[in-house]
């Protein structure tokens, strides 16, 4: 699972940095980052074989979803909303670090904003 | 340098209006905030105690109402308690009908637990000595190997009772559904689909006659909890594109403006029905050597079908015993508490097209309510020693849902693996080679 992981991110990453390269390249005319295509392309059609039939085999990623499967009541719901401050420009497509908050299942991993003592109660 | 601005997204609240301060629902009333002096599970187990009734079965022989044989079990197929000596069938107690478990969660306050959910009596023995009240024979047995006695004299089938405070004896029993032809079919199923990268030897020995009927012990947890999640939230007011360099390297990049909002979700919330592992050996599932992922995955059961417990429904099964208590489960309540918030806040924050970061969180468990119960699980396991790693393939017993970890032939896979790397290379070479005219 380990290597299997490591292998795609690996992989993604490279794509990531290269494939923007490989197409300003072959947009002006020049040819000489196209030909490092392959070195993308193989390694990650190999690191996805792998991972995906290792997932299909073992299911290391399945657990209860008792957060989605439990009977669960929400009641006396508060809504917070305070505007803070425009964010003029960026080039992010998200809220900084949002990426921290994809998965219910991680814990937050925002710093404590002056209730530290309070809201990490749990750490 | 070129611009293009898209229309302004509507931010909640109407457009071009003031930013939303801190709302509320008019007349709600205001739930308490989090507190950080939750009371501890194990301080507070005990402080409340679910007494069930004693319906005949949880003490002494229990006997055929008919015949008075005490060789009685669970009829997968008639889903009734049998008698073998005179066929006689009848149903179980439904544990719902002796306490309510369902309703009052949210006015729970403290810890509730069910006198089988108690903590395990330090002195507590897995070694038991039981008195056959037929005949008087004393029978021993020792309860990490079977919660199941019989009197070797009499062949009477005798019940571990209430009084045995290790664990033993949980208060319900989910009793089986799936037979055993049934999960054999399924096991077999999922492991001929994964038979082309499975473990030679794993192949070789696997027969589905190997699987076994297993009850394991879950805690059912009902609980009522305050939750705030606060955070950073961004709503997108326009974008644009900037291209910079020359014609022969022209780069393109889009930009982004947002409003940025302080956002803060506070609630209260029951839950109803959460399974914990009460067994130490099957409740860490993040260890892969021992694929326990697979047996927590067939959860959830419908415990509203669960019946009181009696020996009978364990005839011709394995169980387990539970060696954890409340108290030593409250990681895992507020890892699974903290989760159901977060996962809960993320289906408040609609409008927020940019997403949020929470940042800081809390829950505070304010009632909770605990019985034990015995799980119905058809288990096939294979250790591979190579990888020191016990695999499981499993059927949940009332459900019929397959889960399982089929061992891999890793260097198969792994030479798979190269080769479509070689060969897609390869195709992206020529491809390319295509592309640039044959140069």
């Amino acid at each position: 699972m380990l290597f299997a992981d490591l292998l795609v991110s690996g992989v993604l990453d490279a794509l990531v940095d290269v494939v923007p390269h490989l197409l300003r390249s072959s947009g002006s005319g020049s040819s000489q980052f196209l030909w490092l295509a392959p070195v993308v392309t193989g390694p990650a059609a190999g690191g996805g074989t792998y991972y995906v039939v290792h997932n299909r085999y073992r299911n290391p990623g399945e657990t209860y979803r008792y957060e989605d499967v439990s009977r669960i009541e929400l009641r006396n719901e508060q809504h917070g909303d305070v505007y803070v401050r425009e964010r003029s420009k960026t080039r992010e497509r998200h809220v900084e670090a949002w990426e921290q908050s994809r998965d219910p299942r991680v814990r937050v991993h925002g710093k404590p904003q002056g209730l530290g003592g309070f809201f990490g109660l749990f750490d | 340098m070129t611009e293009h601005q898209s229309p302004d997204p509507v931010p909640p609240g109407g457009p071009a209006g003031p930013p939303p301060a801190a709302s509320q629902t008019p007349g709600a009333p205001v739930p308490a905030p989090p507190t950080p002096d939750m009371p501890s599970l194990g301080e507070a187990a005990g402080a409340g105690v679910l007494r069930f009734a004693d319906t005949g079965n949880l003490s002494g022989i229990v006997k055929c109402t008919r015949c008075g044989s005490s060789d009685i079990g669970w009829d997968i197929g008639a889903q009734a308690l049998a008698c073998r000596s005179c066929r006689f069938q009848w149903q179980g107690t439904l544990l719902e009908s002796q306490v309510d478990l369902t309703s009052g969660i949210a006015s729970l306050t403290g810890t509730v637990v069910s006198e089988r959910a108690q903590d395990i009596a330090d002195d507590a023995s897995a070694v038991v000595t039981l008195k056959c009240t037929a005949c008087g024979a004393e029978v021993v047995i020792n309860t990490e190997e079977s919660v199941q006695a019989r009197c070797h004299w009499c062949r009477n089938t005798l019940s571990t009772d209430t009084r045995i405070r290790n664990g033993a004896v949980p208060d319900g029993v989910v009793p089986f559904r799936v037979t055993r032809e049934q999960a054999m079919g399924l096991i077999s199923e999922f492991v001929k689909d994964r038979r082309v990268f499975a473990d030679g030897r794993f192949k070789r020995e696997f027969t589905a006659e190997n699987v076994m009927g297993v009850y394991l012990p879950y805690f059912v947890f009902d609980g009522s909890f305050g939750a705030q999640v606060q955070g950073e939230g961004e709503i997108q007011t326009r974008t644009w594109t900037e291209t910079t360099g020359d014609d022969d390297h022209k780069v393109t990049t889009r930009y982004y403006a947002a409003d940025v909002y302080e956002v803060t979700r506070t609630f209260d919330a029951t839950v109803d029905d959460l399974f914990l592992e009460s067994s130490a050996d099957k409740a860490d599932t993040s260890d892969e050597g021992r694929t326990n992922n697979i047996l927590n995955a067939l959860l959830p059961f419908d415990v509203k079908q669960a019946v009181q417990y009696s020996p009978s429904y364990l005839k011709g099964m394995t169980s387990e015993r539970r060696d954890l208590n409340v108290g030593q489960l409250e990681g895992a309540v507020r890892d699974r508490l903290l989760t159901i918030a977060r996962s809960r806040a993320d289906t408040m924050v609609g409008d927020y097209d940019r997403g949020v970061r929470w940042d800081t969180e809390a829950v505070d468990l304010r009632g909770s309510r605990w019985v034990t119960v015995y799980l119905p699980l058809w288990i096939y396991s294979w250790y591979e020693k190579e990888t020191d790693t016990k695999h499981y393939v499993a059927v949940n017993g009332q459900t019929g849902a397959v889960m399982g970890s089929v061992p891999l032939n890793r260097p198969l896979l792994g030479g798979t693996a190269t080769l479509v790397a070689v060969l897609v290379a390869a195709l992206t070479l020529v491809i390319v080679w295509m592309m640039l005219g044959g140069r």
